[in-house]
């Protein structure tokens, strides 16, 4: 009894943590009408300023709580909401997903460009060395001022916006913003002040869970998504039921790690899976508890680029192996291998095409399914065989198809949550004994054919680049069919498309299914060229690059796979030969972001740019244009 | 329609043709390297290591790109003639089977050899090295100390007259924390230089595949199983699946049965750490300890209280635990905050760091035991092991911004291994090329780095099976505390067992 005591007063101070970073969440969702991504990330910043004032330049503790909760966090919420969020006001629920991750990214980078990741640093708690005794459990004061601010912060919150006028005027501009202008109020200065707040609240956050880890960029960020299921469990307005949530889960991590131990299945002991512990908990609340309704998750305009006829992708699909062939025997190992490896990234953006540009349906999981496909084809049947490869496209296949099954009643930002829930989930599994086995890497063999074998670089390129023609060939014509009519559908109109007798469930279980079966064969592919993956290959992290890249690389088109797979591929190397650290971050960040601007992306405009110039040729020459009915095709499939 | 495909085409070319702008073909690379090669002369050759340093591009691609920084470690390649050879600090040094064993090579003076351009990265004046590891990525500069470590000793080998009549020079490559581009930057490499030395990276598994294809030796510290492996690897102290028995049974001896038989095992949730971590536990459990509390710590962790809790229930006396210096502190923390001791607290050797004191006061460490394979290179051993005192040396001429750390001392000792060897086949009248290299080393015996790491067989990739102790001090020092005797290493306590 002493013990369950014990670990309830542990886990009650460990859900304090995540409650202040779960309000805060929350109020920024309930007074700006954005879900923050990158909450966590402003949360950082901001703890490492306070550690710049308070340690590196030992300013006294009040004086650097004033600057970084009362200047510099309301400054940084303003800046970004006039920056970035003042746009996304018409914007598709999508685009904000896009926006606050790619903000993710780059506050990301621009900690570790000021403060470098390889420095140690301890943050103080408040008044450090004192605690009290509580059921055999001794509780620092900073702890105790944790748990009384986040219950505070819940209680005052719920005050602001219930029962004043700001707070009211604050959900007003978010429910109808024209509305509440109409009504005298100022929306842009609301909404600066909302982001203001959550700043505040993330800076908070940030600096009462540091002391409580070392001060870490990622940890800290990622700490947040912890915060996730709490707020879920409030629907993103309720701030007693989030408090209650975090307490909930900080609670059931550490019952996990108190009796876990003792619960063993064979060689896995629960104790091992504290870590995914929130994860799990986030999953099932999406799942199995009614969410509030949310706008349409499409993440590109309505009007799609045209859709090549077969002809054309063929045609292209042949000049492009053939210069491919030939670039493989001019260039160095080096070029060759890392085209290869843009190639095998590409392969996998295809997936998201099919399932994120024709089908609207968000995924942060697709190096998951990568990683499964990789998995199958390095430790299962038919290893470095093209039945290996095809084994790994029907797991992961199946994989997608479980994936789809909570999907199904899950839009935009819910789904964009349970995917990164699963792609955490598995990061955790993937770096268990039965996953990539201890140790971490896998030796995957290349592909070989009987009296054919794929093992040099350049014939890996060749392969690569055949196969990614295969893969995109197959993507276009299923966009062209009755079924890509229908994954567009979907896309633009759920509603309508059920009403008119569409299967639903059907259209979303196979289109995950088909894409996740498409992202495991690239992983096979991708893991035979690496020649060696480990489970750092898939991590979370690489499944938001690879999601922010493809949609401003252009995530309705081959060529912006493609590009999407050049710029992930080719941008460590550009790293190399800068001065300036964190080029990944910025440059994905800054991408991903100007997608407001151009919802097309890069691949998107360049087709778009193709048909003007064959329209303006083609009425020069006075003859109608073949491009004419592809347009109609585009517009009809828009309506 | 032509129109768009001529366009588009246009622009595919344009990218190729920017692409290829980048790459060095091995015509421009002989013009540089012959170009470098004729003011290679102590700053040349420094400066062109520090290119890479200093701002870490590729000084295979960036050429003579130079910037404050390379100056300084250019000039540390110069001015220090005079410097004491590192081998005449008593190490034991034994060339195996075929070759006298004894204590002389610790010379680091030039042995002439004849021949040119002998094999690929060599010239008449000029041996190029290669070194892949971790500078940019998710975590930049993680691995930059064992570049300068590298780069420290081929500044001092320099100094000395470099190895068989040429100058070194050092070209590194970036694998950004990736085992995809961990290969890359080996395939980059493998054409142009004669050896790797000093790589240091986690995602070595992507370049071992390729070391062994083109058999080029690769004296470096591992750190998958795939590179330790590979026939073309040696390192100064092999990371072999297994673990030292002596530390288990020294403590099992030096400690009551009450507290060996109640031990908390942890290990850091990533899979090397859990890799090692395996073996450790079963030749803990060999050696007498009982495991009564065991976790996988993950790198996000903020519930140490409940493990330090969950510990106090279970009565734990002994904690050992193979982690990084994060996660310690973390737990070393939440062990103060509770007031909660154990009688031996055997951490890994992550906690013998610079920063140490920074993250963690001193006073909060409790009876720490801490075995070690190599010595006390911060400077703590300085006077009982003087190779540590001439690495310290070289760190500073080298890079003073540079903190000397483990990944460092893993790039000096590679590159001191290496020179043995190569001095070695100069004795025996051989020219630089890389089959008498990786012969050289598959048949090398015991090598201790002139005392600066315990005895390790080469040839066989054998980690030593010697060790000392030591523990921290209220006023934030590390401390020996075994041998007693004044020895650097106690040998007797028990073999090397290897993963079964």
């Amino acid at each position: 009894m002493d013990a369950f005591l014990a670990f309830t007063v542990v886990g009650v101070v460990t859900g304090a943590i995540y409650a202040v970073s779960a309000t805060g969440l929350v109020v920024t969702y309930t007074t700006s009408g954005v879900f923050n991504f990158a909450h966590g990330a402003m949360g950082m910043v901001m703890a490492f300023l306070y550690w710049e004032l308070r340690v590196n330049q030992a300013w006294p503790a009040p004086i650097a709580l004033v600057v970084v909760l009362l200047v510099a966090a309301p400054i940084m919420g303003a800046v970004v909401e006039r920056l970035l969020m003042r746009k996304l006001y018409n914007a598709p629920m999508g685009v904000s997903i896009v926006t606050t991750l790619a903000l993710l990214v780059i506050l990301l980078g621009l900690g570790d460009s000021l403060w470098s990741g390889t420095e140690l640093r301890r943050m103080p708690g408040f008044f450090a060395g004192n605690d009290v005794d509580v059921f055999g459990v001794r509780v620092t004061y900073h702890q105790l001022i944790s748990l009384v601010v986040a219950g505070l912060i819940a209680a005052g919150l719920r005050f602001l916006m219930f029962h004043t006028r700001t707070g009211v005027t604050m959900r007003a501009v978010v429910d109808n913003r024209d509305l509440a202008g109409m009504n005298g109020v100022f929306p842009e200065r609301v909404a600066s002040l909302s982001w203001a707040l959550g700043s505040f609240l993330a800076a908070i956050a940030g600096i009462l869970i540091a002391p409580q880890l070392t001060l870490n960029h990622l940890l800290l960020t990622l700490l947040v998504i912890n915060g996730y299921a709490a707020a879920m469990l409030g629907k993103l307005k309720n701030l007693p039921l989030t408090f209650l949530g975090a307490v909930v889960l900080g609670l059931a991590e550490t019952y996990v790690i108190g009796y876990g131990g003792d619960v063993t299945i064979g060689s896995f002991s629960l104790i091992s899976a504290a870590k995914v512990v929130p994860t799990v908990l986030l999953l099932g609340i999406l799942v199995f508890l009614p969410q509030v309704r949310l706008p349409s998750g499409r993440i590109i305009s309505a009007v799609a680029p045209r859709v090549p006829s077969l002809r054309s992708s063929l045609l292209w699909s042949a000049a492009f192996i053939v210069l491919m062939t030939v670039l493989s025997g001019v260039l160095s190992d080096f070029w060759v291998f890392n085209i290869g490896l843009a190639l095998a990234i590409g392969i996998v953006v295809l997936s998201l095409v099919l399932l994120s540009g024709f089908a609207g349906q968000i995924s942060l999981m697709q190096m998951t399914f990568v990683g499964i496909g990789a998995l199958v084809a390095g430790r299962m049947i038919g290893t470095g065989s093209i039945f290996g490869i095809l084994v790994a496209g029907l797991v992961t296949a199946v994989a997608g198809a479980i994936v789809a099954l909570p999907a199904l009643r899950l839009q935009a930002l819910y789904l964009a949550l349970a995917t990164f829930a699963f792609a955490l989930f598995s990061d955790w599994a993937f770096n268990q004994s039965w996953g990539f086995s201890q140790g971490g890497s896998l030796q995957v063999p290349r592909l070989r054919f009987p009296g054919l074998a794929f093992r040099s670089e350049q014939s890996q390129m060749v392969l690569l680049t055949v196969a990614f023609c295969i893969f995109g060939v197959t993507v276009l014509a299923i966009r062209r069919g009755p079924y890509g009519r229908r994954l567009a559908a979907l896309r633009d109109s759920p509603v309508a498309a059920s009403m008119l007798g569409m299967n639903l469930v059907a259209a979303k279980t196979t289109v995950f299914a088909l894409s996740a079966g498409i992202a495991g064969m690239g992983g096979a592919l991708y893991a035979g060229l690496q020649a060696t993956v480990s489970p750092n290959d898939f991590n979370p992290i690489k499944s938001l690059f690879l999601f922010l890249v493809a949609t401003f690389g252009g995530i309705t088109t081959v060529v912006g796979a493609l590009f999407a797979g050049v710029f992930l591929a080719l941008i460590p190397e550009l790293q190399k030969h800068v001065s300036f650290d964190n080029i990944q971050y910025f440059g994905i960040g800054v991408g991903a972001i100007s997608l407001a601007g151009n919802p097309h992306g890069f691949g998107g405009s360049m087709s778009m740019a193709g048909e003007q110039i064959r329209e303006a040729i083609a009425k020069r020459r006075h003859a109608p244009t073949p491009a004419k009915t592809e347009r109609g095709v585009a517009l009809e499939t828009a309506s | 329609m032509r129109h768009l495909r001529a366009f588009v085409l246009l622009v595919l070319l344009g990218l190729v043709a920017v692409a290829c702008g980048t790459t060095v073909s091995d015509e421009e690379a002989a013009t540089e390297l012959a170009a470098e090669a004729g003011g290679s002369g102590g700053g040349g050759s420094g400066g062109s290591g520090g290119a890479a340093l200093g701002s870490g591009t590729d000084a295979l691609d960036s050429g003579s790109t130079s910037s404050g920084d390379d100056a300084d470690l250019a000039a540390g390649s110069g001015d220090t003639g005079g410097t004491t050879a590192g081998g005449d600090t008593g190490g034991t040094t034994s060339g195996g089977d075929t070759a006298t064993g004894g204590t002389d090579t610790g010379t680091a003076g030039p042995v002439r050899s004849a021949g040119g351009a002998t094999d690929v990265g060599v010239t008449a004046s000029e041996i190029r090295l290669g070194w892949v590891g971790t500078l940019t990525g998710p975590v930049p500069g993680i691995f930059r100390g064992a570049l300068v470590g590298t780069q420290a000793w081929i500044n001092y080998q320099n100094s000395q007259g470099g190895l068989m009549g040429r100058q070194l020079r050092l070209v590194p490559a970036d694998d950004a924390l990736d085992s995809g581009k961990n290969r890359a930057a080996h395939l980059q490499l493998k054409d142009k230089v004669f050896s790797f030395v000093g790589s240091f990276s986690i995602t070595d598994d992507g370049g071992a595949p390729v070391v062994t294809e083109c058999k080029c030796p690769d004296v470096s510290g591992n750190l998958s199983v795939a590179m330790h492996n590979s026939p073309s690897h040696y390192g100064p102290q092999p990371a072999a699946p297994g673990w030292r028995s002596g530390p288990p049974r020294y403590y099992a001896k030096k400690f009551p049965k009450e507290v060996i038989e109640k031990m908390a095992f942890f290990y850091s949730q990533v899979p090397v750490s859990q890799a090692i971590a395996v073996q450790q536990r079963r030749v803990y459990e060999q050696a007498g300890f009982k495991v009564v509390y065991e976790r996988g710590v993950p790198p996000n962790d903020n519930n140490q209280t409940a493990d330090v809790v969950q510990m106090q229930r279970a009565g734990v006396r002994t904690i050992a635990f193979q982690g990084d210096l994060d996660t310690f502190s973390r737990l070393i923390t939440a062990m103060a905050q509770q007031n909660f001791t154990v009688d031996l607290f055997n951490l890994g050797n992550s906690i013998y760091d610079a920063n140490t004191f920074k993250v963690v006061k001193p006073d909060q460490i409790k009876n720490l035991f801490v075995d070690q394979v190599y010595a006390m290179f911060l400077g703590e051993d300085g006077a009982r092991i003087p190779e540590v005192k001439l690495f310290n040396e070289w760190m500073k001429k080298t890079d003073p911004n540079q903190p000397v750390n483990l990944f460092a001392m893993y790039g000096w000792l590679s590159g001191r291994l290496f020179a043995d060897a190569m001095n070695k086949m100069a004795k025996e009248g051989k020219n630089p090329v890389r089959a008498d290299l990786l012969n050289t080393l598959k048949g090398w015996g015991t090598w201790d780095g002139y005392g600066m790491v315990a005895p390790v067989k080469v040839g066989t990739k054998t980690p030593s099976d010697c060790f000392f102790v030591f523990t921290s001090t209220p006023d934030g020092k590390f401390q020996r505390t075994y041998p007693e005797g004044g020895e650097p290493y106690a040998c007797g306590d028990g073999p090397f067992s290897a993963k079964p």
